[in-house]
């Protein structure tokens, strides 16, 4: 065993024994004072929760309710009933929680956590009663035409082909490079699927996935899931990726019916009205192209040079071009993708209606003022709203030479990880939108006559789905699907997707692997699912993963998952530099993080910087509401003092700080909403602000508060 | 073993002087409880005292009460010798602020402010 194991291991038994410490001082208290040991509880629960241990966890918050409602502190009983319950239900003991919430109802309980649990509780109950429910009496609302279109957001004609409900999506098939890890597990077939994913030699078809439970399953029915035509038996060619119609070729007939989600790759779709967009993109499938990664982008302008247009054609058409300017944000990194082109001839045109921002219907309009004053959260002081979910990418194209350009085109790909929520193009025709694989959507804009120092415009409002990549293992094959789903924003308290996904393939199979990368700006408040799936849940810097696993995966069987979301609160990064007089000058910051916990209450971790270039006492106060707990200060000793006013806990520092030293502390605030952190007031005797000026924008940071306390055990080693 | 590492001079210093109370946590020489109740007695809270001391001292709490009020009352150094001699410390271990906290890529809202600070009274106050 290395130095360093036996640190973690010796750090494991502290933090066990820190647990049970509190415990044994509740037990020890429990005669003497219910405060005191209802108190001790909770620390035992919280301190148990920290450890990752649930069980416990529950049970000691139990025992503190308990205490509470015997020392009368009805409320603090309430919270630690409801924090209980929600941990019971997580641990699969609905019993418990059940029994917590009815003694909960009985006493009257009515704080903002129990009422979280009770619904968390009905909630639960009722998806056990429907799972309980005989086979034939459930009525999967999934059989229905209409009720798919909905959850697909599309349009119920749309899924009527050939009297079978169908939509697209693409479909990886590869084979693994080492068959032994198959049998490895889980963990091993998500590695793969990601290297599917991030591969560029992954190959793609286009195919149709239908969705046959409507209808006898038929062997040569044509589902891309029939991978399950492929048995171990067949010969496997040393490729590593195998694309599907090496095998299928001949068994599946793509006969799709005259709608445009029947289109071949690459060719073009028929033109629909704008509010048919976003069928054509929820239809839409594509594997996640390497080149665009799932953050947020910069909503700046790329500029690309576009250098290689036939100058002789243009000629021929009496318009003179040496040089266009094209942008688009949207589109992929590669240039090659965008292009101004001149046509030969007039292109047969189809008008549709394009919004424009000015006459916009009020709700657009209201989408629109968000993104430009999307900072106006900083100062909201309720209920977060739905700005700062939307994007807008703007592709310009001017005509910078003293020559009119006929029929200028401007292509943009919108890549399929976005959902199009409106486009507005002055002045521009929209000849055609394709679906161009592994890209996205494209948009082909026209302009009859760009005059010399003309510029047009498009501005797309977007907003990112969620992106499913489900991988199906049959024997030694595995298929792995991309899809793409939006969320419905359309109410900002309850934002909801809800997933749908079938074996409709005439075998069943071995496993199915269904990663769901949840959108950056929201935070998954609840996540169910009516079949019998297992599920984790993983955090990433951005985002977060959600993976759901069935063993096996028989054919007919089907999986739907709900998701309920809230909007992610940003971070809150406040600097002032102030200059004093003596040639003084301070520095202060204070970032607040939301830990963007799921369940219940709200967590912010809140880290102030101060640093002066002469010796100098100051205070600084700073406020949260009165409903947040200070759990930590750290290091211990700067501890605030703290003065209830008005609704807000006024916390409060005296600081003395020396020439050069930078003081850096942490506070570890919970309460039970989201609340606005805000820049922090600085006192310094005899002095006061003579001029302000402030600077004021959002941008994507990464945040990291362990390379602030590289020595505390347990996250020095993990500081990068 | 003595409650604390502070002497009868010391304690007595502190009596007079609070502030020192948070040099003494600083430099480790106490923990935050310690410091409570050093606060406390400063500012002869008795209330807080005999809660800080039931929580901390078991069945020795009421001893310790007494004795540290005596102290208070007499500020003698022989009160604060018999006081510290025959209680325990209390423990104290320093949570690691950072147990469960991810770091995250995310939008923010950043605020800049460059200010100019005055002597009050500067403008012709």
């Amino acid at each position: 065993m290395t130095e360093a194991d036996k640190d973690l291991d010796d750090a494991k038994n502290d933090d066990v024994e820190e647990c049970e410490r509190f415990v044994i001082d509740a037990e020890a208290l429990r005669d003497l004072s219910a405060v005191i040991a209802a108190q001790r509880f909770l620390d035992a629960g919280n301190c148990y929760e920290s450890k990752g241990n649930r069980k416990k966890a529950a049970q000691y918050l139990t025992l503190a309710g308990h205490f509470f409602a015997e020392s009368g502190d009805i409320n603090k009983c309430a919270d630690c009933y409801g924090k209980a319950a929600i941990r019971h239900i997580l641990n699969d003991d609905l019993e418990a929680a059940k029994i917590i919430v009815e003694r909960g109802i009985e006493l009257g309980f009515d704080t903002f956590l129990f009422r979280m649990a009770k619904e968390r509780v009905e909630a639960t109950v009722e998806e056990e009663i429907r799972l309980e429910l005989p086979e034939e009496e459930v009525t999967h609302p999934k059989l229905s035409i209409s009720l798919l279109a909905d959850s697909l957001e599309l349009d119920p004609e749309l899924l009527k082909i050939g009297g079978q409900e169908e939509f697209h999506s693409q479909v990886n098939l590869f084979q693994i490079d080492e068959l032994d890890s198959l049998s490895a597990g889980p963990s091993d077939l998500l590695a793969h699927l990601k290297e599917a994913r991030n591969s560029s030699r992954a190959k793609l078809l286009r195919s149709k996935v239908s969705n046959e439970s409507l209808e006898p399953l038929e062997s040569e029915s044509p589902f891309a899931l029939k991978t399950t035509l492929l048995t171990p038996e067949e010969q496997i060619s040393d490729t590593e990726f195998i694309p599907i119609s090496s095998f299928l070729a001949g068994d599946i007939q793509t006969s799709l019916a005259t709608n445009q989600l029947e289109s071949e790759p690459d060719q073009e779709e028929p033109l629909l009205d704008i509010e048919s967009f976003e069928s054509i993109q929820e239809s839409s499938g594509g594997s996640k192209d390497t080149s665009l990664e799932a953050v947020d982008f910069s909503p700046l302008s790329k500029e690309t040079q576009i250098s290689s247009l036939d100058q002789e054609d243009v000629a021929q058409e009496g318009a003179a071009i040496s040089d266009i300017k094209i942008s688009s944000v949207v589109a992929s990194g590669d240039s090659s993708k965008i292009d101004a082109v001149v046509p030969l001839s007039e292109p047969e045109t189809i008008e549709i209606p394009v919004i424009d921002i000015e006459q916009a219907p009020t709700d657009i309009q209201e989408v629109l003022k968000n993104i430009i004053h999307e900072d106006e959260e900083f100062y909201a002081d309720g209920s977060p709203t739905a700005s700062g979910l939307n994007y807008l990418s703007t592709s310009t194209f001017e005509n910078k030479k003293g020559v009119p350009i006929k029929n200028a085109e401007l292509l943009d790909i919108i890549p399929f990880e976005w959902q199009v929520i409106s486009v507005s193009a002055p002045g521009l025709k929209l000849i055609s939108r394709e679906t161009i694989e592994d890209q996205g959507v494209l948009y082909r804009w026209q302009k009859p006559l760009l005059e010399p120092n003309e510029k047009v415009q498009v501005k797309y409002i977007l907003r990112r789905r969620i992106e499913r990549s489900i991988l199906s293992r049959k024997g030694r094959k595995v298929a792995l699907i991309t899809t793409y789903h939006n969320i419905d924003w359309s109410n900002p308290d309850k934002f909801k997707t809800v997933t749908y996904f079938a074996n409709t393939a005439s075998e069943s199979f071995d496993e199915v692997f269904i990663e769901d990368i949840i959108p950056p700006e929201v935070i998954v408040v609840s996540s169910s699912t009516i079949s019998s799936l297992s599920s984790m849940r993983f955090p990433t810097e951005n985002s977060t993963a959600y993976r759901w696993s069935k063993t096996p995966f028989e054919k007919s069987e089907e999986i739907e998952i709900t998701y309920r979301f809230r909007k992610k609160q940003s971070s809150r990064w406040f600097t002032r530099f102030i200059t004093l007089p003596n040639q003084n000058s301070l520095r202060i910051e204070k970032i607040a993080q939301p830990m963007l916990v799921e369940g219940i209450g709200e967590v912010y971790y809140i880290l102030y910087r101060i640093s002066s270039t002469r010796a100098i006492k100051l205070q600084l106060q700073d406020k949260i509401p009165a409903d947040f707990n200070v759990h930590t200060v750290f290091p211990s000793w700067i501890r605030p003092q703290t003065v209830i006013y008005s609704g807000w806990s006024i916390l409060s520092w005296s600081i003395e700080l020396d020439p050069g030293v930078e003081l850096t502390f942490l506070i570890h605030i919970e309460g039970p909403k989201v609340f606005f952190p805000t820049e922090p007031v600085l006192k310094i005797k005899n002095l006061k602000i003579d001029s302000r000026e402030i600077k004021k924008k959002k941008e994507l940071v990464k945040i990291d508060f362990r390379q602030y306390f590289p020595n505390i055990r347990g996250t020095a080693g993990r500081v990068k | 073993m003595p409650f604390i590492k502070i002497n009868a001079e010391e304690a007595i210093e502190m009596l007079n002087d609070p502030s020192i109370i948070t040099l003494w946590l600083k430099e480790g020489k106490i923990n935050p409880k310690e410091a409570d109740l050093l606060d406390y007695a400063a500012k002869k809270d008795y209330e807080q005292i005999r809660s800080l001391i039931t929580e901390n001292f078991g069945t020795d709490a009421e001893d310790a009460f007494e004795r540290l009020s005596k102290f208070l009352e007499t500020q003698s150094s022989v009160s604060w010798v018999l006081f510290s001699h025959t209680t325990q410390f209390i423990p104290f271990k320093e949570i690691n602020p950072l147990i469960g906290y991810i770091p995250r890529e995310a939008r923010a809202f950043i605020q800049e402010t460059n200010e100019e600070m005055i002597e009050e009274g500067e403008l012709g106050d």
